[in-house]
């Protein structure tokens, strides 16, 4: 009895045994590899910036292209300035903002003040002056003219776009934007066109004398008189740029 | 209200909430925040001019010549139909010289029962009227003897007038509010090389009209 | 049967003998199991009598200074200091059936001077290469991990920083090895990438921010009693 018992308990403890082990032979196979090498990213940066230069014109005067571009103190730069720490495709947009929007009632407003506008890289390698939109070094536009031109970047802008382009590195871009009063709509508007209204029935060529006898016999014109008034007025604007990053694929 | 309302009231709004909490969701998905800048000027650019206008003072709308016989230059300077005009220039600042031009369009509505005369058979003259202390009202050409032909090239009836002395066609403003006022004497003749002799004065009425016209370019003090 | 007293006590010495002989055995082996053993510089591995995995590194790892946001289109394409190439060998003296392993990722402090940047601005992406057989030289690399974000690796429930990288539908067949053959060794290479990635605002970093994150690659495997 005792040995059959010691029999059958060392029977099952081999069975068991070797159960344990051939299930260990497999089951203990586990492996916990740890690497031993540091990948590492570290972050660079993006800044941009834009150095402005403004201007003041007080009674200035309707004139025409090639006068408003010779023309002092009525130019306005900004210098986009882009400084990068890794590699970023940056797509802007550059526009005129707040467009005379303080007086907008007057009679100097987008429809009769022209610009000219040019961008040149000046960094990191002088480049040549570009005229945008459609100005030359002769000929400028009228404002009103690009105010539905929206940005292709920033959609926020949503009229008077200037330029839309991309950036990436260290660079650095002088926009220019010189402003007048152009004397082209006065030009057009003739004297004796039907839209200029009558001034004065029965008017002398002298003020002071307010009767045609007086004014005839004074030599002076009596008649009917027709005026053309291009009023005056103040036309202001600001300068907005909109960047963010060119996502690429391909 | 019932309770079964009320579990569709509860119902309602837990199926807005998850509405809204979808929504939400969705949004946060959506906006995609990338490396954005933007600048806006502190400063504005600013640009101004005071009023300027121009102006034309004439003495009757049109001037017409009507059966009139050929006269040579010199009579026609003095004894032509006249017509008398003044242009004024007002400036609210001091935009400097004002420049102008004058041109004269030909009238093509004549009065009834007239024949409109060639523009080559008819010629101006125009003279600046200059009040002088000593002499009275002088007259200085400004447009020599001209026939209108040459003046009136374009199809549309008005031409430019040329001045032999061009400092009349630009008021000077170098102070503010002023007024600057040029008199002009338009004269208007028969050209004496115009052949007359079939002219019979009960048959044929001929008339010729023009109308006189400013237009204003402003220059800037160079 | 059992009559012989002396004999009774020999067989139950002999079968106490053989219990223990088992019980060292099996001791040995998961001794075994849990030594480490190194084929090679970069690599470490553990193995057991005849069965071993091993983590192969290349020293090439990926070092990115100035690393900007970037779509997946450009990240999948980085090379040089963006890559880390390393593999998983197993060897089985016998033929064990399916070793199957896991790879995972662990995320490392940033060094003292730098912001680790977040779990969910940070993109990695695997590839498994594979020698061209038309082509000497050539190596083709197939995605086995699409780009995914840390955060969805490594996540708030994972322990140590560590997250299981979870292979793309149809790839997970790198993961096991078979070992049908005896004294067989089957290597896979895999081609890590990371980058920033393009939905990330870095519109505030400059000169002075500095941020940086670091990750190591870890293998774990087992093996899958044969059927």
């Amino acid at each position: 009895m005792d040995n059959k018992k010691v029999l059958a308990i060392s029977i099952t403890a081999v069975v068991v045994l070797v159960l344990a082990l051939a299930a260990t032979s497999y089951a203990m196979f586990s492996a916990n590899l740890t690497g031993s090498k540091e990948n590492e990213l570290t972050t660079g940066y993006v800044t941009l910036n834009c150095t402005e230069k403004t201007f003041e014109l007080e009674n200035t005067s309707p004139m025409n292209d090639t006068e408003g571009i010779a023309l002092e103190n009525n130019a306005a730069e900004c210098t986009l300035t882009s400084e990068m720490k890794g590699t970023m495709t940056i797509g802007y947009d550059i526009a005129l903002d707040g467009v005379d929007t303080k007086t907008p009632e007057d009679g100097i407003t987008e429809d009769n003040v022209k610009i000219q506008v040019s961008k040149t890289i000046t960094e990191p390698e002088q480049g040549q002056l570009e005229y945008l939109l459609k100005t030359n070094n002769t000929e400028g536009i009228y404002v009103s003219t690009i105010k539905e031109s929206k940005g292709q970047y920033d959609r926020s802008i949503d009229g008077y776009k200037l330029d839309s382009d991309t950036i990436t590195g260290n660079k650095k871009i002088v926009y220019k934007i010189v402003a007048w009063v152009s004397n082209e709509q006065a030009e057009n508007t003739r004297i004796n066109d039907s839209n200029i209204v009558l001034d004065e029935n029965g008017k002398c060529s002298n003020s002071s004398y307010t009767d045609k006898d007086t004014c005839e016999n004074a030599s002076e014109i009596w008649g009917d008189s027709k005026k053309s008034t291009q009023e005056g007025g103040t036309f202001s604007f600001k300068l907005k740029i909109g960047a963010t990053q060119v996502l690429e694929n391909n | 209200m019932s309770d079964g309302n009320k579990e569709k009231k509860s119902g309602k709004l837990t199926f807005i909430i998850l509405g809204i909490v979808i929504l939400i969701l969705a949004m946060g998905g959506v906006a995609l925040a990338t490396y954005t800048w933007n600048y806006t000027s502190k400063n504005p650019n600013n640009i101004s001019t005071g009023s300027i206008s121009l102006s034309l003072l004439e003495s009757t709308d049109t001037i017409s010549i009507e059966n009139a016989l050929p006269m040579s230059d010199d009579k026609g300077k003095v004894s032509g139909e006249k017509f008398d005009f003044a242009v004024t220039t007002e400036a609210s600042g001091n935009p400097g010289d004002i420049k102008y031009k004058l041109s004269i369009t030909e009238v093509d509505e004549l009065d009834e029962g007239y024949t409109k005369l060639d523009k080559s058979n008819v010629k101006i003259y125009l003279t600046v009227l200059e009040d002088d202390q000593e002499n009275g009202t002088t007259e200085t050409e400004v447009v020599a003897p001209t026939k209108v032909d040459s003046i009136i090239t374009e199809e549309n009836g008005e031409g430019t007038l040329t001045f032999t002395k061009e400092e009349y066609l630009k008021h000077t403003h170098n102070e503010v509010n002023k007024e600057i006022t040029t008199k002009y004497r338009l004269r208007m003749w028969i050209a004496d090389d115009t052949d007359a002799s079939n002219w019979d004065d009960s048959n044929q009425k001929n008339q010729y009209k023009l109308k006189i016209g400013a237009s204003g370019t402003i220059a800037p003090i160079s | 049967m059992f009559e012989e007293e002396p004999k009774e006590n020999h067989r139950a010495s002999f079968t106490i003998l053989g219990i223990f002989v088992l019980l060292l055995t099996v001791v040995g082996v998961a001794i075994a199991a849990y030594t480490w053993t190194y084929t090679s510089n970069n690599a470490n591995s553990i193995s057991t009598g005849n069965i071993s995995m091993s983590l192969l590194e290349s020293t090439d790892t990926i070092s990115i200074e100035n690393a900007l946001p970037m779509s997946d289109d450009k990240g999948k394409q980085l090379k040089n200091n963006g890559t880390f190439d390393f593999a998983v060998t197993t060897e089985a003296s016998g033929q064990p059936g399916d070793i199957n392993y896991k790879l995972s990722i662990t995320e490392d402090n940033a060094d003292s001077d730098y912001t680790l940047l977040n779990k969910e601005q940070v993109k990695v992406y695997l590839t498994v290469l594979t020698n061209n057989e038309d082509a000497e030289n050539e190596v083709l690399e197939t995605q086995v991990v699409k780009p995914t974000k840390v955060s969805d690796i490594i996540t708030e429930n994972s322990d140590n920083e560590t997250g299981v990288l979870t292979f793309d539908e149809g790839q997970t067949q790198h993961l096991t090895h078979h070992h049908n053959k005896i004294g067989e060794t089957i290597t896979t290479k895999y081609r890590l990438r990371m980058w920033i990635s393009d939905d990330v605002d870095a519109s505030n970093w400059n000169e002075s921010t500095k941020y940086q994150y670091k990750l190591k690659i870890n293998a774990s495997g087992s093996i899958d009693p044969i059927q």
